[in-house]
């Protein structure tokens, strides 16, 4: 990992983490009434206190793992919080996907009914998911160090 | 010592105001509660969204809600509901574009107005009910009690093409004995064009054996009806009432289309980035195997 590179991972990963953080505290502050939303977002459903500390952990791991950031320990704690983000989304996508096929009283669902179980809102683990993937590709230049 | 006593009974006087306050305003609850069950022992109706009807009643505005209707009535029964959609519907169906568009919808004056003028409406009703009479009364202004600006008309005419003159409670209730689904039919008209809608309620809405039962509870007709016939008619007559109130027209009345949902846009772009997502991680793995 040159310099640019790390300056650019720690800028990126400072903003994500902040961002994160942000998330967290809002859906913590969401099970008070149980839901909340905002545009395309939502955040709800029975997980929410376990969703907003695991949010809350992923914007502390990600700004922890800004400071001299190419270090492999420093990095892990960014892998370790993109994977947390990665588990999160994950089950939101399997649980969209599992509930897309079969159709409110028929066997499959229509073509409307399917693509409308993709349609927003979001929960914001979903919106985190795209930028926590920029990990992947520290995750193979530290390979490629090692190598 | 008397003093004392005096204190007493001064305490005392206060605590019999109470109890008496407490009575009357319990006999007023009872009162209050036997209003409002039509039905003997009907649960109160679930929770629902209803738009008012809104009308110019001679250069004011006036919104009717169900409420409204109900209070007039006495009790928000299955009649009263199903013509306060109706005539939602009618009006919607009859003025709905123009009062989209903000058109004059005022022929008999020269005003711009947004709603239908109370003046231009006409109801002809097949189902002769206190509850529906009270509904399209209040709409029209025709009922008794009501002090408006203008008049609508309104008009019962039973299936059969026989006009119900004698609209009062006694007379409707021995013309509505033989009441089928047939009876919930109503035109909807404006009076300055000649335009009608026939808003007709669609089968299925009504149990089967609901007008059977009707009649035995409530008219002994053929015969008394037993009290598992009672209990089942309250439940069905709840149940009417609440689909009345809750559900949307195209599930009411007949002739009326499902509005189409639009296709879903935002469901379809993050399918397909899924998709491609997805697509690139198998790529991606195959590739770093092939190495």
């Amino acid at each position: 990992m040159n310099e640019t590179e790390e300056k650019f991972g720690q800028i990126y990963f400072a903003v994500l983490g902040a961002v994160a953080l942000a998330f967290g505290v809002a859906e913590l502050i969401a099970t008070v009434p149980g839901e909340a939303s905002w545009g395309i977002m939502e955040m709800s459903g029975i997980f929410l206190p376990w969703r907003a500390i695991i949010l809350l952990s992923v914007g502390f791991f990600y700004l922890s793992s800004v400071k001299n950031f190419a270090e492999v320990h420093q990095l892990a704690k960014a892998v370790m919080a993109s994977i947390m983000i990665w588990i999160v989304a994950g089950i939101a996508i399997w649980a969209r996907i599992a509930g897309s096929i079969p159709g409110e009283e028929t066997w499959f669902n229509s073509l409307e009914g399917f693509l409308a179980s993709y349609a927003p809102p979001y929960c914001p683990e979903m919106f985190l998911l795209p930028f926590s993937l920029v990990i992947v590709y520290y995750i193979l230049k530290e390979g490629e160090t090692v190598k | 010592m008397r003093n004392e006593k005096s204190k007493v009974q001064s305490g005392k006087s206060p605590l019999k105001a109470v109890a008496i306050v407490a009575l009357v305003l319990m006999a007023l609850s009872t009162a209050v509660i036997s209003v409002d069950a039509h039905m003997p022992g009907a649960e109160a109706p679930p929770e629902f969204e209803l738009e008012p009807i809104v009308i110019d009643d001679g250069g004011t505005e006036v919104e009717i809600t169900i409420e409204d209707v109900g209070n007039y009535h006495g009790q928000m029964c299955v009649c009263t509901c199903c013509a306060f959609r109706a005539t939602q519907l009618g009006l919607s169906e009859i003025w709905g574009a123009e009062i989209a568009s903000g058109e004059d919808v005022d022929a008999s004056t020269s005003a711009t107005t947004l709603f239908p003028t109370r003046e231009d409406i006409r109801i002809i009703s097949r189902l002769p009910t206190p509850g529906s009479r009270d509904c399209f009364q209040y709409v029209t202004g025709t009922g008794p009690g009501l002090e408006t600006n203008t008049k609508g008309e309104y008009k019962i005419i039973l299936p059969d093409g026989t006009e119900v003159v004698n609209m009062s409670n006694k007379n409707l209730k021995k013309v509505s004995k033989s009441n089928t689904p047939d009876n919930f039919r109503f035109d909807v008209c404006r009076i300055s064009t000649g335009e009608c809608f026939e808003v007709v309620v669609k089968e299925g809405v009504f149990p089967d054996d609901y007008f059977e039962l009707r009649k035995k509870v409530k008219f002994g007709i053929p015969e008394n009806a037993t009290d598992e016939e009672k209990a089942l008619f309250k439940s069905e007559w709840e149940e009417t009432r609440d689909t009345f109130l809750t559900s949307p027209d195209w599930e009411l009345f007949e002739g009326v289309e499902e509005p189409k949902e639009p296709f879903p846009v935002g469901g379809a772009i993050f399918f397909s980035i899924l998709v491609i997502g997805l697509g690139l991680l198998l790529g991606l793995s195959l590739r770093g195997k092939a190495r």
